[in-house]
Protein backbone atom coordinates (compact mmCIF):
# COMPACT_ATOMS: atom_id res chain seq x y z
CA UNK A 1 0.00 0.00 0.00
CA UNK A 2 1.05 3.37 -0.52
CA UNK A 3 1.85 5.96 2.10
CA UNK A 4 -0.49 8.08 2.60
CA UNK A 5 0.28 11.81 2.07
CA UNK A 6 0.26 13.43 5.04
CA UNK A 7 -2.70 15.54 5.65
CA UNK A 8 -2.64 19.00 5.32
CA UNK A 9 -4.68 21.30 7.94
CA UNK A 10 -7.42 22.45 6.79
CA UNK A 11 -7.60 26.08 5.90
CA UNK A 12 -6.97 28.72 8.38
CA UNK A 13 -2.81 28.38 9.36
CA UNK A 14 -2.49 29.09 5.86
CA UNK A 15 -5.28 31.20 4.81
CA UNK A 16 -3.93 33.63 7.71
CA UNK A 17 -0.43 33.72 6.71
CA UNK A 18 -1.14 34.76 2.78
CA UNK A 19 -3.47 37.31 4.07
CA UNK A 20 -1.17 38.71 6.37
CA UNK A 21 1.38 38.61 3.55
CA UNK A 22 -1.36 40.52 1.32
CA UNK A 23 -1.80 43.27 4.09
CA UNK A 24 1.84 43.73 4.59
CA UNK A 25 2.27 43.86 0.64
CA UNK A 26 -0.88 46.24 -0.33
CA UNK A 27 -1.78 48.33 2.72
CA UNK A 28 0.04 51.43 1.50
CA UNK A 29 -1.29 51.42 -1.60
CA UNK A 30 -5.05 50.35 -1.08
CA UNK A 31 -5.07 53.15 1.70
CA UNK A 32 -3.11 55.90 -0.50
CA UNK A 33 -5.55 55.32 -3.11
CA UNK A 34 -8.25 55.53 -0.65
CA UNK A 35 -7.28 58.93 0.53
CA UNK A 36 -6.84 60.40 -3.08
CA UNK A 37 -10.35 59.13 -3.59
CA UNK A 38 -12.57 60.03 -0.42
CA UNK A 39 -9.78 63.42 0.71
CA UNK A 40 -9.42 62.70 4.38
CA UNK A 41 -8.13 59.58 6.58
CA UNK A 42 -11.19 58.75 8.17
CA UNK A 43 -13.02 57.70 5.25
CA UNK A 44 -9.90 56.38 3.73
CA UNK A 45 -8.98 54.03 7.12
CA UNK A 46 -12.24 52.75 6.73
CA UNK A 47 -12.81 52.32 2.83
CA UNK A 48 -9.18 49.87 2.52
CA UNK A 49 -10.04 48.12 5.80
CA UNK A 50 -13.10 47.26 4.34
CA UNK A 51 -11.72 46.24 1.00
CA UNK A 52 -9.58 43.71 3.07
CA UNK A 53 -12.18 42.63 4.81
CA UNK A 54 -13.59 41.55 1.34
CA UNK A 55 -10.81 40.23 0.20
CA UNK A 56 -10.57 38.09 3.51
CA UNK A 57 -13.77 36.67 2.86
CA UNK A 58 -13.48 35.46 -0.44
CA UNK A 59 -9.75 34.61 -0.28
CA UNK A 60 -10.75 30.88 -0.27
CA UNK A 61 -12.66 31.54 -3.55
CA UNK A 62 -9.88 33.40 -5.37
CA UNK A 63 -7.14 31.26 -8.15
CA UNK A 64 -3.63 31.67 -6.27
CA UNK A 65 -2.67 32.89 -9.86
CA UNK A 66 -5.24 35.83 -9.75
CA UNK A 67 -3.09 39.22 -9.97
CA UNK A 68 -5.05 40.66 -6.75
CA UNK A 69 -3.89 44.48 -7.09
CA UNK A 70 -6.71 44.90 -9.91
CA UNK A 71 -8.99 43.50 -7.67
CA UNK A 72 -8.01 45.24 -5.11
CA UNK A 73 -8.56 48.29 -6.83
CA UNK A 74 -11.65 47.62 -8.29
CA UNK A 75 -12.94 46.68 -4.72
CA UNK A 76 -12.00 50.35 -3.49
CA UNK A 77 -13.86 52.02 -6.42
CA UNK A 78 -17.06 50.14 -5.43
CA UNK A 79 -16.80 50.80 -2.01
CA UNK A 80 -15.91 54.38 -2.57
CA UNK A 81 -18.81 54.40 -4.95
CA UNK A 82 -21.07 53.25 -2.18
CA UNK A 83 -20.38 55.35 0.22
CA UNK A 84 -20.84 58.26 -2.17
CA UNK A 85 -24.54 56.80 -2.17
CA UNK A 86 -25.06 56.65 1.61
CA UNK A 87 -24.20 59.90 1.59
CA UNK A 88 -25.33 62.02 -1.01
CA UNK A 89 -25.84 65.29 0.19
CA UNK A 90 -23.18 65.09 3.19
CA UNK A 91 -19.91 66.51 2.62
CA UNK A 92 -16.59 65.52 4.84
CA UNK A 93 -14.23 68.27 6.33
CA UNK A 94 -10.88 66.94 6.89
CA UNK A 95 -9.52 69.45 9.52
CA UNK A 96 -6.78 70.84 7.50
CA UNK A 97 -9.10 71.50 4.28
CA UNK A 98 -10.20 74.47 3.57
CA UNK A 99 -13.93 75.50 4.06
CA UNK A 100 -15.38 77.51 1.62
CA UNK A 101 -16.89 80.73 3.70
CA UNK A 102 -18.35 84.13 2.08
CA UNK A 103 -14.90 85.80 2.09
CA UNK A 104 -12.82 83.59 0.62
CA UNK A 105 -11.46 80.16 1.81
CA UNK A 106 -11.20 79.46 5.88
CA UNK A 107 -8.66 77.58 6.76
CA UNK A 108 -7.94 75.35 10.41
CA UNK A 109 -4.09 75.74 11.36
CA UNK A 110 -2.57 72.70 13.18
CA UNK A 111 0.90 72.86 14.40
CA UNK A 112 2.97 70.30 13.01
CA UNK A 113 6.11 68.53 14.90
CA UNK A 114 8.46 68.65 11.92
CA UNK A 115 11.81 70.24 11.56
CA UNK A 116 11.47 71.72 8.21
CA UNK A 117 8.50 73.68 8.89
CA UNK A 118 9.01 75.77 5.86
CA UNK A 119 9.24 72.94 3.34
CA UNK A 120 6.32 70.89 4.83
CA UNK A 121 4.15 73.80 4.99
CA UNK A 122 4.22 74.30 1.36
CA UNK A 123 3.89 70.36 -0.05
CA UNK A 124 0.89 70.67 2.36
CA UNK A 125 -0.56 72.76 1.00
CA UNK A 126 0.28 71.68 -2.51
CA UNK A 127 -1.04 68.74 -1.63
CA UNK A 128 -4.01 69.83 -0.98
CA UNK A 129 -4.74 72.24 -3.09
CA UNK A 130 -4.54 69.06 -5.71
CA UNK A 131 -6.35 67.25 -3.80
CA UNK A 132 -9.56 70.00 -3.79
CA UNK A 133 -8.75 69.48 -7.42
CA UNK A 134 -9.26 66.38 -7.68
CA UNK A 135 -12.21 65.73 -5.35
CA UNK A 136 -14.07 68.38 -7.70
CA UNK A 137 -13.76 65.57 -10.25
CA UNK A 138 -16.66 62.85 -11.06
CA UNK A 139 -15.12 59.97 -8.94
CA UNK A 140 -15.14 57.56 -12.39
CA UNK A 141 -12.89 60.13 -13.42
CA UNK A 142 -10.64 60.88 -10.37
CA UNK A 143 -10.33 56.97 -10.10
CA UNK A 144 -8.78 56.92 -13.32
CA UNK A 145 -6.45 59.78 -12.84
CA UNK A 146 -5.25 58.31 -9.76
CA UNK A 147 -4.18 54.84 -11.04
CA UNK A 148 -2.74 56.46 -13.90
CA UNK A 149 -0.86 59.79 -12.71
CA UNK A 150 -0.42 59.41 -9.31
CA UNK A 151 -0.11 55.61 -8.98
CA UNK A 152 1.74 54.86 -12.45
CA UNK A 153 -0.45 52.57 -14.24
CA UNK A 154 -0.96 51.83 -17.83
CA UNK A 155 -4.11 52.12 -19.91
CA UNK A 156 -4.60 48.47 -20.02
CA UNK A 157 -3.66 47.82 -16.60
CA UNK A 158 -6.36 50.41 -15.50
CA UNK A 159 -9.18 49.10 -17.93
CA UNK A 160 -8.95 45.25 -16.52
CA UNK A 161 -9.05 46.52 -12.82
CA UNK A 162 -12.34 48.60 -13.42
CA UNK A 163 -13.62 46.17 -16.07
CA UNK A 164 -14.13 49.01 -18.32
CA UNK A 165 -12.91 49.10 -22.31
CA UNK A 166 -9.44 50.94 -22.77
CA UNK A 167 -11.52 53.46 -24.91
CA UNK A 168 -13.37 54.58 -21.60
CA UNK A 169 -10.03 55.04 -19.63
CA UNK A 170 -7.99 56.99 -22.72
CA UNK A 171 -11.69 59.47 -22.46
CA UNK A 172 -11.82 59.39 -19.01
CA UNK A 173 -8.25 60.68 -18.61
CA UNK A 174 -8.69 62.83 -21.27
CA UNK A 175 -11.70 64.54 -19.56
CA UNK A 176 -10.37 64.85 -16.34
CA UNK A 177 -6.88 66.56 -17.15
CA UNK A 178 -8.79 68.93 -19.04
CA UNK A 179 -10.59 69.77 -15.81
CA UNK A 180 -7.33 69.49 -13.27
CA UNK A 181 -5.29 71.73 -16.23
CA UNK A 182 -7.82 74.50 -15.68
CA UNK A 183 -8.52 73.67 -11.89
CA UNK A 184 -4.64 73.81 -11.23
CA UNK A 185 -3.23 76.53 -13.44
CA UNK A 186 -2.79 79.15 -10.47
CA UNK A 187 -0.59 76.48 -8.93
CA UNK A 188 0.99 75.33 -11.67
CA UNK A 189 2.01 79.43 -11.98
CA UNK A 190 2.88 79.73 -8.64
CA UNK A 191 5.45 76.51 -9.25
CA UNK A 192 7.16 78.51 -12.04
CA UNK A 193 7.28 81.93 -10.36
CA UNK A 194 10.02 81.65 -7.53
CA UNK B 1 -10.09 73.61 -36.80
CA UNK B 2 -11.81 69.96 -37.27
CA UNK B 3 -8.24 68.64 -37.44
CA UNK B 4 -6.79 70.38 -34.50
CA UNK B 5 -9.95 69.55 -32.38
CA UNK B 6 -9.76 65.79 -32.81
CA UNK B 7 -5.85 65.56 -32.09
CA UNK B 8 -6.67 68.16 -29.05
CA UNK B 9 -8.13 64.74 -27.60
CA UNK B 10 -5.68 62.61 -27.93
CA UNK B 11 -2.79 64.62 -26.44
CA UNK B 12 -3.65 63.63 -23.20
CA UNK B 13 -2.90 59.84 -24.60
CA UNK B 14 0.02 61.04 -26.73
CA UNK B 15 1.75 62.09 -23.73
CA UNK B 16 1.61 58.60 -21.96
CA UNK B 17 2.80 57.32 -25.49
CA UNK B 18 -0.65 55.46 -25.60
CA UNK B 19 -1.11 55.70 -29.06
CA UNK B 20 -0.55 53.52 -31.83
CA UNK B 21 2.53 54.36 -34.31
CA UNK B 22 0.91 56.46 -36.92
CA UNK B 23 -1.21 57.80 -34.50
CA UNK B 24 1.82 59.22 -32.76
CA UNK B 25 2.85 60.02 -35.93
CA UNK B 26 -0.31 62.39 -36.72
CA UNK B 27 0.13 64.37 -33.56
CA UNK B 28 3.56 64.98 -33.35
CA UNK B 29 3.41 66.30 -37.44
CA UNK B 30 0.20 68.64 -35.86
CA UNK B 31 1.76 69.90 -33.25
CA UNK B 32 4.77 70.86 -35.19
CA UNK B 33 2.51 73.16 -37.16
CA UNK B 34 0.23 74.07 -34.11
CA UNK B 35 1.12 76.44 -31.39
CA UNK B 36 -2.37 76.11 -29.76
CA UNK B 37 -1.83 72.39 -29.62
CA UNK B 38 1.50 72.61 -28.26
CA UNK B 39 0.57 74.99 -25.00
CA UNK B 40 -2.15 72.91 -24.39
CA UNK B 41 0.35 70.02 -24.26
CA UNK B 42 2.68 71.71 -22.25
CA UNK B 43 0.01 72.30 -19.65
CA UNK B 44 -1.26 68.84 -19.28
CA UNK B 45 2.39 67.70 -18.87
CA UNK B 46 2.94 69.84 -16.20
CA UNK B 47 -0.27 68.73 -14.18
CA UNK B 48 1.08 65.29 -14.68
CA UNK B 49 4.04 66.15 -13.42
CA UNK B 50 2.34 68.02 -10.71
CA UNK B 51 0.29 65.02 -9.81
CA UNK B 52 3.13 62.60 -9.77
CA UNK B 53 4.79 65.02 -7.28
CA UNK B 54 2.43 64.18 -4.98
CA UNK B 55 3.51 62.27 -1.64
CA UNK B 56 1.92 59.07 -0.69
CA UNK B 57 -0.34 59.60 2.06
CA UNK B 58 1.13 58.18 5.90
CA UNK B 59 -0.62 54.90 6.68
CA UNK B 60 -2.31 54.98 10.18
CA UNK B 61 -0.01 53.69 12.46
CA UNK B 62 -3.15 51.94 13.74
CA UNK B 63 -4.07 50.59 10.40
CA UNK B 64 -3.11 46.55 10.99
CA UNK B 65 -4.22 46.83 14.35
CA UNK B 66 -7.75 48.02 13.65
CA UNK B 67 -8.62 46.21 10.40
CA UNK B 68 -7.36 43.20 12.85
CA UNK B 69 -10.20 43.99 14.86
CA UNK B 70 -12.48 44.71 12.35
CA UNK B 71 -12.09 40.73 11.14
CA UNK B 72 -12.79 39.49 14.67
CA UNK B 73 -15.84 41.46 14.92
CA UNK B 74 -16.86 40.24 11.60
CA UNK B 75 -16.06 36.61 12.40
CA UNK B 76 -17.80 37.06 15.60
CA UNK B 77 -20.82 38.48 13.73
CA UNK B 78 -21.36 35.92 10.78
CA UNK B 79 -21.01 33.10 13.83
CA UNK B 80 -24.12 34.61 15.85
CA UNK B 81 -25.55 34.05 12.62
CA UNK B 82 -25.02 30.59 11.91
CA UNK B 83 -24.61 28.87 15.10
CA UNK B 84 -22.89 25.80 14.62
CA UNK B 85 -25.08 23.16 16.79
CA UNK B 86 -27.54 23.87 14.01
CA UNK B 87 -25.46 22.94 11.04
CA UNK B 88 -25.39 19.07 10.90
CA UNK B 89 -29.30 19.03 11.35
CA UNK B 90 -30.12 17.66 7.55
CA UNK B 91 -33.11 19.47 6.19
CA UNK B 92 -35.28 17.32 5.22
CA UNK B 93 -35.74 15.49 8.72
CA UNK B 94 -36.53 19.14 10.27
CA UNK B 95 -38.87 19.72 7.64
CA UNK B 96 -40.18 16.07 8.49
CA UNK B 97 -40.38 16.75 12.10
CA UNK B 98 -42.28 20.18 12.01
CA UNK B 99 -45.34 18.17 9.45
CA UNK B 100 -45.95 15.30 11.96
CA UNK B 101 -45.84 17.68 15.28
CA UNK B 102 -48.64 20.05 13.09
CA UNK B 103 -50.57 16.67 12.45
CA UNK B 104 -50.77 15.74 15.82
CA UNK B 105 -51.62 19.15 17.32
CA UNK B 106 -54.50 19.28 14.99
CA UNK B 107 -55.49 15.64 14.74
CA UNK B 108 -55.84 15.18 18.96
CA UNK B 109 -57.91 17.67 19.53
CA UNK B 110 -60.52 16.79 16.86
CA UNK B 111 -60.57 13.39 17.51
CA UNK B 112 -60.98 14.17 21.58
CA UNK B 113 -63.50 16.31 21.38
CA UNK B 114 -65.74 13.61 18.55
CA UNK B 115 -65.56 10.86 21.53
CA UNK B 116 -66.44 13.28 24.34
CA UNK B 117 -69.31 14.08 21.94
CA UNK B 118 -70.25 10.57 21.65
CA UNK B 119 -69.90 9.61 25.18
CA UNK B 120 -72.04 12.81 26.36
CA UNK B 121 -74.88 11.71 24.00
CA UNK B 122 -74.46 7.94 25.17
CA UNK B 123 -74.73 8.53 29.04
CA UNK B 124 -76.56 11.91 28.58
CA UNK B 125 -75.14 15.38 28.77
CA UNK B 126 -76.18 16.10 32.36
CA UNK B 127 -74.24 12.37 34.45
CA UNK B 128 -71.49 13.84 31.40
CA UNK B 129 -71.48 17.32 32.67
CA UNK B 130 -71.24 16.01 36.60
CA UNK B 131 -68.46 13.38 35.86
CA UNK B 132 -66.18 15.83 33.88
CA UNK B 133 -66.55 18.77 36.70
CA UNK B 134 -65.95 16.05 38.89
CA UNK B 135 -62.54 15.56 36.69
CA UNK B 136 -62.15 19.02 36.24
CA UNK B 137 -61.58 19.77 40.18
CA UNK B 138 -58.42 17.64 39.76
CA UNK B 139 -57.00 18.88 36.17
CA UNK B 140 -56.78 22.35 36.42
CA UNK B 141 -56.58 22.61 32.32
CA UNK B 142 -60.15 21.48 31.69
CA UNK B 143 -61.82 23.87 29.02
CA UNK B 144 -65.41 24.93 30.22
CA UNK B 145 -66.58 26.46 27.44
CA UNK B 146 -65.60 23.20 25.60
CA UNK B 147 -67.85 21.42 28.28
CA UNK B 148 -71.03 23.58 27.63
CA UNK B 149 -70.35 22.59 23.40
CA UNK B 150 -70.13 19.39 24.17
CA UNK B 151 -73.33 19.05 26.74
CA UNK B 152 -75.28 21.52 24.24
CA UNK B 153 -74.26 19.04 21.14
CA UNK B 154 -74.73 16.03 22.93
CA UNK B 155 -78.83 17.11 23.50
CA UNK B 156 -79.02 18.15 19.83
CA UNK B 157 -77.77 14.38 19.23
CA UNK B 158 -80.17 12.85 21.94
CA UNK B 159 -82.69 14.48 20.05
CA UNK B 160 -81.91 14.25 16.17
CA UNK B 161 -80.47 10.69 16.07
CA UNK B 162 -79.30 7.86 17.91
CA UNK B 163 -75.03 8.78 18.75
CA UNK B 164 -73.91 5.01 17.79
CA UNK B 165 -75.02 5.18 14.32
CA UNK B 166 -78.33 4.30 12.52
CA UNK B 167 -79.56 0.86 13.92
CA UNK B 168 -78.59 -2.46 12.10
Amino acid sequence: MAPREPKRPEGPPDAHAQFEDLVARYSRHVYAIAYRMTGNEADARDLAQEAFLRVWRALDRVDPGTRLEGWFYRIVSNLHIDLLRRRRGVRVHSLDEPMAASSGDLVRERPDASVDVERTVLEATLDRRVQNALMSLAPDLRMVVVLSDIEGYAYEEIATMLGVPIGTVKSRLHRARRTLRDRLASVRASLREP
Amino acid sequence: MNASHRISRQLSAYLDGELSPEEMADVRSHLDRCADCREDLEAIRATKRLLGRLEPPPLPADFAEGLRARLARDALRRLAWAPARWQWWPRPAAVLLAAALAVVLITVPAVRGHLDRLRAAEVGPDLFLQAATQAAAEDPFMDRAFLGLVRTDASIRLVGEDPRGPVR
